[in-house]
């Protein structure tokens, strides 16, 4: 027989124990490859750009070279312009959705609108082209009138570079499958809270737990070994999916740091979850009372505009933060110090809680 | 199988139900899924451009943007806090009108416009506001345009709106967590907690306990989605079709809720196969949110033979007459599903000894 054995041996022979456990759940196995996958096949199949023009057909003899003069880089940008023979064709495109809106000027256009006598100008539509793009549109037809007629601007304007405040990002803008990667990555951490909630909880309820502590197994052997293997499977599982969806960025470093960080926090929270829920249905609620908020800044960060102060104190925020800067807009550790530093916070709060309240369960067995 | 028996246990289920947590996460959890999609995706995909104005004197352009549709208008009190919201991507774009603008404008003296566009702001959005903008200053201006602009809609077919899309996703949810959660997990629930045993002791045989938890799922997934479709505007003049939808749908539901919960060995299992089979459910509903790609992909699914019906009788205003082929393959299916869950509780029943 053999004499005493390590702390080390123990805690692997628990890792080993519940890694046998999950594998020989070729069930389990084959629907989480399923889930990682489908995530991956929800990002590609998301449109890859920012559609940010409207499509605008013309038909009026003479006026490319007005137009050109008018509108200017606006036709590069935010416009796409296509030239039409007739109206009828025009017409037609625009019934067939090929174009948003079409200009159908009078043959007489040119000469009506530089002499100033009336004349009309028609502008097709589709039924739910949104109010304010048809208003522009007749409003842009006015205006290219009162150029041609003579009548200059109103009104002056700075200088070019003193109107567009930021980065200019007209062309270049982030796509919503990219905004959507920390929600992704947060996803899988989610799926992990509550399924290793619902493992904690079913060994917490057959008390296989109490079990374990009449062999040479410690409570903190067995409170390390759940820590590792929920940490293990939710890290792994988000790096995959992370894998798949190019969501590394040009900082891969910065991103497994902040998935590490992650998967210890819901580790920490799937034990809180665990211990606290009577059975799976308390430990999923649970898991849900925590998850609900922690997921409000992964849903935040996909709208334009700055987030709420309040936003960023949530323990999820840094995560969500990092991936996204890191992944859009290439920031580097100087940047990303500080969302990690809040997210490292969080995540020792969180483990050390989870740690004592299974701890405290467990004993109280 | 007894009827009297089913309904003795669906009348226990029924009254001890609302006590436990699994009601409440079956009826809240659509409930408050519907309010955060609507709120995150309704205004996410067609966002309307943001425009703030600064308005020193009380200039009419101020007055007359007020009004403007489809374009969300912010007031503000100074040009710093405009300048750094525009530069934040709170606001599209933002103009400052000074406090002689409007009498500046009507002498003809061409005042400063200070317009400032938000760098992550759309290039269409750029547009739409500098164009809108210039013509609010028009309009006050009262030089009248050398050109009459009559505006022609084209076709009839106004599209669905992605908010409208959304619609079937959020009744497969409703009716999913009622339908295949309620029962699977009632199901695997009792078995493990060995009450199962105790029930099949007395008169009462697998086949009425398994026939009540669906019952019970039919009617909380029905209700429950009956629920959310009235809360998303669901509901078209075709009532009579869209509670046979549901009832479809329910069925099916139900069908795959008998058979995770007489095929899942524990309630571990019984959650992994939901996370992951979900996205099978799920698909279709997911597809019709992108036009662009291949309707036919969504064929391929079982839950498409309620969802694509749902989504042609009340979102393309399609009559009842031709959604009922699609609908009664849903029916198809669900008999087949019937056949496959009566085969699998079979073998739940001999494990259990009876």
């Amino acid at each position: 027989m053999k004499g005493k054995v390590s702390r080390f041996e123990i805690l692997s022979a628990l890792l080993r124990k519940d890694i046998a456990l999950f594998s020989r759940d070729l069930l389990f196995v084959f629907l989480s490859i399923l889930s990682v996958v489908s995530f991956a096949v929800l990002y590609w199949v998301l449109p890859k750009s920012v559609n940010e023009t409207i499509t605008v057909g013309i038909h009026g003899e003479g006026l490319e070279a007005a137009f050109e003069r008018i509108a200017g880089e606006s036709a590069e940008e935010g416009m796409a312009l296509k030239w039409y023979e007739d109206g009828e064709t025009l017409k037609q495109a625009v019934t067939e959705r090929d174009l948003q809106v079409g200009f159908d000027f009078p043959e007489d256009f040119l000469s009506a609108a530089a002499s100033g006598k009336g004349t009309r100008v028609t502008v097709y539509v589709h039924p739910n082209l949104p109010p304010e793009i048809r208003q522009a549109m007749t409003s842009a037809v006015r205006e290219i009138a009162f150029a041609i007629s003579g009548n200059p601007l109103p009104v002056t304007f700075p200088e070019e570079d003193t109107i567009i405040l930021g980065v200019d990002r007209a062309g270049n803008q982030v796509p919503f499958r990219d905004k959507l990667k920390p929600l992704y990555a947060f996803m899988v951490l989610v799926i992990e809270v509550i399924s290793l909630g619902a493992l904690i909880s079913s060994e917490v309820q057959n008390r296989t737990l109490t079990a374990l502590l009449s062999t040479p197994a410690r409570i903190g052997d067995i409170l390390a070994a759940k820590g590792l293997l929920g940490t293990f499977i939710a890290f792994s599982e988000s790096v995959i999916v992370m894998f798949l969806i190019r969501g590394f960025g040009s900082s891969p470093g910065i991103v497994l740091v902040a998935l590490l960080l992650g998967a210890v926090m819901v580790t920490g929270l799937a034990m809180i979850a665990g211990s606290a829920g009577k059975d799976l249905m308390g430990t999923m609620l649970f898991s849900l009372l925590f998850l609900i908020p922690l997921m409000i800044p992964a849903f935040a960060v996909l709208f334009p505009g700055s987030l709420a102060l309040w936003l960023q104190y949530l323990p999820s925020y840094g995560l969500v933060k990092t991936v996204l800067i890191s992944t859009t807009e290439g920031a580097g550790w100087a940047d990303s110090a500080g969302n990690l530093l809040m997210l490292g916070g969080w995540c020792i709060l969180f483990f050390v809680i989870g740690v004592l309240v299974l701890r405290r369960r467990v004993v109280t067995l | 199988m007894k009827l009297r028996n089913t309904f003795l246990i669906l009348g226990k289920d029924l009254l001890m139900g609302p006590r436990g947590g699994l009601f409440l996460w079956v009826v809240v959890t659509p409930l408050v899924m519907t309010f955060l999609i609507k709120i995150v995706f309704g205004g996410l995909i067609d966002p309307s451009p943001r425009l703030g104005i600064v308005d020193y004197g009380s200039s009419q352009v101020a007055a007359e943007a007020r009004d403007l549709k489809g374009i969300e208008v912010t007031m503000l009190d100074s040009e710093e806090n405009l300048k750094s919201m525009v530069e934040a991507n709170d606001l599209d774009a933002g103009i400052v009108l000074s406090k002689t603008f409007d009498q500046e404008l009507l002498s003809g003296e061409k005042p400063v416009l200070n317009l400032f566009i938000g760098g992550e702001s759309l290039a269409s959005n750029r547009i739409v506001l500098s164009v809108t903008a210039l013509d609010l200053i028009r309009s006050v201006e009262g030089k009248a345009p050398p050109v009459e602009v009559a505006v022609e809609t084209l076709g009839d077919d106004p599209g669905v709106p992605i908010a409208d899309r959304l619609v079937p996703l959020m009744i497969l949810m409703a009716v999913a967590l009622g339908g295949i959660f309620l029962p699977a997990s009632a199901i695997v629930q009792e078995r493990e907690l060995k009450t199962l045993d105790a029930v099949i002791v007395t008169p009462v045989t697998v086949d009425d306990f398994i026939a009540a938890k669906g019952i019970l799922g039919f009617i909380l997934a029905f209700v429950v989605g009956a629920v959310t479709m009235l809360i998303n505007g669901g509901f078209t003049a075709y009532i009579g079709g869209n509670l046979l939808i549901l009832a479809v749908a329910s069925l099916m539901c139900v069908q795959f809720g008998i058979l995770l919960g007489s095929g899942a060995r524990d309630m571990t299992t019984l959650f992994t196969v939901f996370k992951g089979g979900g996205i099978i459910l799920f698909a279709p509903a997911i597809l019709f949110l992108f036009p662009g790609v291949p309707q036919w992909i969504a064929k391929i699914f079982p839950t498409y033979y309620f969802l694509g019906p749902l989504y042609d009788l009340t979102l393309q205003g399609v009559a009842l007459k031709e959604i009922l082929l699609d609908l009664g393959i849903g029916v198809i299916i669900s008999l087949a599903l019937m056949i496959l869950a009566r085969i699998l509780s079979r073998k739940m029943a001999q494990k259990l000894g009876t």
